[in-house]
């Protein structure tokens, strides 16, 4: 059933995916500032598909980019998978970015000139690793893209330019994939076939998943929902449906 | 990421269509240049040396300053020579303008004297034997040919003076040579007969143009030669110069080509603008390049591709275009001095031309080439490792003058360009272009790179002018300042196209004029 608790904070912890503590960023200056985050504290759990979701401004992009690594907090530490990356340089970063953590964006997730197939294993190629054939052969079936897989990213469809990211995402394994509104560029059916994918890799693969999004449809899809405003962890869903996402929505707004 | 790289110059070739033409016509003209010079080196050495080429070693008259005159070479000369050691044949040239007849037509041509020993002559016998007594004689080829002549057609020799007389020494053509392809000989008639006939015709005060020798099995040049140096020196006879077939061609070469030099220089000072014009080219496309990628870029940051690996990427991307542009352009070059040089040929006075490529000019113009693409791309492929992660997810923020690395820039800038101004201006009054050129393109770089401090104020004092076309006026007034530094990149493009332009015709203009004034004043005094 659906009940809503109060924000929790266990940071650390081996078995987090992803967790955060005590996470403070402000933009601009004088005038114009602008308090992204306000003291977060979260912890995300292996093997879940947690979606991060407010009302604009809320902070929740943000949360997602400092706990992925692409942006700085200016106090807090954050954890991915175990191992703390807040005082990471930018190198060492980058070889996180590239062998711990997946990423689906909500438009231009793939390089124009290359291949599917090449988009899929890019990471792979950066670290001049080998392709787990078989792992691959699996994912590109699951996501049924193994007839596409030799063409450029401007002969398929939107949602199939999505499931390319999500197979480039889920090849490495990483301790988590973040997304960025994943389905925000596509209709209610390829949406509705990316976020079914996202679940059963979740699932069936024990992937851990955080998204950020506004749909209350696409939040449902999630084992959980983290609420926030204005720059703050205001409240959780277990077990969302789309109905109850609304009306924590609703009440956020009032 | 080098499958990235590459990627990106297969399927946006087109992009890459204007940077390469610029590499291109810049190696181009650089090839272009070292192959003339070397070029019409070797064509006056080949044919400056066809006037010795079967010796060793060549004695030659020099000019002597106590005597204030040139030294003679004469029959003293030719039996020390004869009789030092290690002389094995020895050839006295003797040769005499004269005037011959043909079934009624007369020419002009040199008649030179056939050596004792036939090897040392330095053109081949195409048909017949070499003059055997004093009525025979025998003519080049080319001559045979426009005037008719076969073995067994008669000739009258006469000189100037004789012609009065109406006294022609008949003459039998025995033989039929090959043209030697001597500059000096070149265009004249070539014709050949025993010494004691062109002795009558020599003037005796002049003596022998040069003695020529063979040296004998075993004996070593460079032996012989300090030999015969010695034995001059001994007998107290100065200015006889012994140089061996490839010093006297040298110097022949050197005293014809002293101009030749100076030409090389000027043309090498357009070819270093060329590739300045050219660096700049390769710069801004790489950096525009970049600017439309920052996406992309940011993308691949995202996936883990660390600041290395991008920089890495787009240095690739330039060293391809680099490599291709640069066998195309010393391609280019090495065809179009061929077909000039092959031109030449069919002019008689110029027959001799040869084409000489030179490995300095194909190396030069592959590595200056790949270099200066390389280089030049260097500033913009560190500005593709600036692109944050972030930029994937959001709009790039535009980078503000106020930061360290703008005014490191600037600084930069105007430390360039008033050391290039002064060297420029060095240069100008000493009319020394070795100066002044590198003045001439350390200053321009300098004022590129201070571009952002005096283009946007001049774009937007013109943009006050177009507040009277209203509402789209104002628009495009502010707008062409809004990003000075896009305004100060956009301009610069057309700042270096519209300076080269400036600078060619001012220099042709001036060239003319400069010519013009001294025609005239050349005219005045004939």
């Amino acid at each position: 059933m659906t009940t809503l608790t109060e924000h929790s904070s266990v940071p650390g912890g081996s078995t987090a995916a992803a967790a955060a503590a005590a996470l403070n960023k402000t933009y601009g200056s004088g005038d114009t500032t602008v308090h992204a985050l306000r003291n977060v504290d979260v912890t995300f759990e292996a093997g879940t598909f947690t979606a991060i979701m407010g009302p604009s401004g809320s902070g929740k992009s943000t949360l997602m980019h400092c706990l992925a690594g692409l942006d700085t907090a200016d106090s807090g530490r954050i954890w991915i998978g175990g191992t703390e990356i807040t005082a990471l340089k930018d190198a060492e970063l980058t070889r996180l970015r590239r062998d711990s953590v997946g990423f689906v964006f909500q438009s231009f997730n793939l390089v124009p000139t290359l291949t599917a197939e090449q988009n899929i294993t890019l990471p792979v190629a950066l670290a001049n690793g080998k392709v787990d054939r078989p792992w691959l052969a699996e994912i590109t079936d699951t996501l049924g893209l193994t007839g596409r897989l030799s063409h450029r990213p401007h002969e398929l469809s939107g949602g199939q330019q999505q499931r390319v990211a999500v197979a480039r995402a889920l090849l490495t394994r990483p301790h988590v994939v973040f997304g960025d509104e994943p389905t925000g560029n596509l209709d209610s059916k390829s949406g509705a076939e990316v976020l079914s994918l996202l679940r059963r890799s979740t699932r069936e693969m024990g992937q851990s998943i955080i998204m950020v999004t506004h749909d209350p449809v696409a939040a449902s899809y999630a084992d959980r929902v983290v609420l926030m405003n204005d720059g703050e962890l205001v409240g959780e869903l277990a077990q969302p449906t789309p109905e109850s996402v609304l009306a924590a929505l609703t009440k956020l707004g009032a | 990421m080098l499958q990235v790289a590459l990627a990106q110059v297969r399927l946006n070739a087109r992009r890459f269509i204007a940077v390469s033409l610029a590499v291109m016509i810049a190696v181009g003209f650089l090839t272009a240049t070292l192959i003339i010079n070397s070029s019409s080196k070797a064509s006056l050495t080949q044919s400056i040396g066809e006037g010795f080429r079967n010796a060793d070693l060549v004695l030659t008259a020099q000019y002597v300053e106590e005597d204030q005159g040139f030294t003679v070479l004469d029959d003293d000369e030719v039996s020390l020579v004869r009789g030092s050691s290690g002389v094995a044949e020895t050839y006295a040239v003797r040769a005499a303008y004269i005037l011959f007849n043909t079934d009624g037509a007369s020419s002009s041509g040199q008649l030179t004297n056939i050596p004792d020993d036939p090897s040392l002559l330095p053109v081949e016998v195409q048909e017949g034997n070499l003059p055997a007594g004093p009525d025979e004689v025998a003519v080049d080829g080319a001559t045979a040919d426009r005037l008719d002549l076969s073995v067994g057609s008669s000739l009258g020799i006469s000189t100037q003076q004789d012609t009065a007389a109406g006294e022609d020494r008949e003459l039998v053509v025995s033989a039929i040579l090959a043209e030697s392809r001597d500059p000096l000989m070149m265009g004249a008639a070539q014709l050949y007969a025993e010494d004691a006939v062109v002795a009558e015709y020599a003037d005796p005060e002049y003596g022998f143009s040069s003695i020529q020798l063979g040296v004998s099995d075993g004996a070593a040049v460079r032996a012989v030669q300090t030999d015969l140096e010695q034995a001059f020196a001994d007998a107290g006879t100065r200015g006889v110069a012994v140089r061996t077939v490839e010093e006297q061609t040298n110097y022949t070469v050197d005293s014809f080509t002293g101009g030749s030099d100076q030409l090389t220089i000027v043309l090498l000072a357009f070819a270093a603008v060329a590739l300045l014009v050219c660096a700049l080219v390769v710069s801004n496309t790489f950096s525009v390049l970049v600017a439309q990628r920052t996406r992309e870029l940011a993308l691949l940051r995202c996936i883990g591709a660390d600041r290395a690996q991008i920089r890495r990427s787009v240095m690739v991307e330039a060293l391809v275009v680099g490599v291709v542009a640069s066998i195309l352009g010393v391609g280019v070059a090495i065809g179009l001095m061929s077909a000039i040089v092959a031109y030449l040929r069919t002019i008689p006075e110029s027959g001799f031309a040869t084409l000489a490529v030179s490995p300095l000019a194909v190396a030069a113009g592959l590595g200056v080439g790949i270099l200066l693409t390389v280089l030049s791309a260097l500033v913009p492929a560190r500005a593709a490792t600036a692109v944050s992660p972030l930029a994937a997810l959001r709009p790039a923020e535009d980078v503000r003058a106020g930061t360290r690395k703008g005014r490191a820039r600037l600084v930069s800038g105007l430390v360039l360009t008033v050391g290039g101004g002064l060297l420029l201006g060095a240069g100008a009054v000493s009319a020394n272009l070795l100066i002044a050129l590198p003045g001439g393109i350390l200053s321009f770089v300098g004022i590129l790179m201070c571009g952002t401090l005096f283009i946007p104020p001049l774009v937007r004092a013109v943009g006050s002018l177009a507040a009277p076309l209203g509402v789209p006026g104002k628009l495009a007034a502010v707008n062409a300042i809004r990003n000075p530094q896009r305004t100060a990149a956009t301009s610069s493009a057309l700042l270096i196209g519209v300076t080269l332009v400036t600078m060619m015709m001012t220099g042709a203009a001036t060239s003319r004029s400069a010519f013009e004034e001294h025609w005239t004043r050349s005219i005045r005094w004939t």
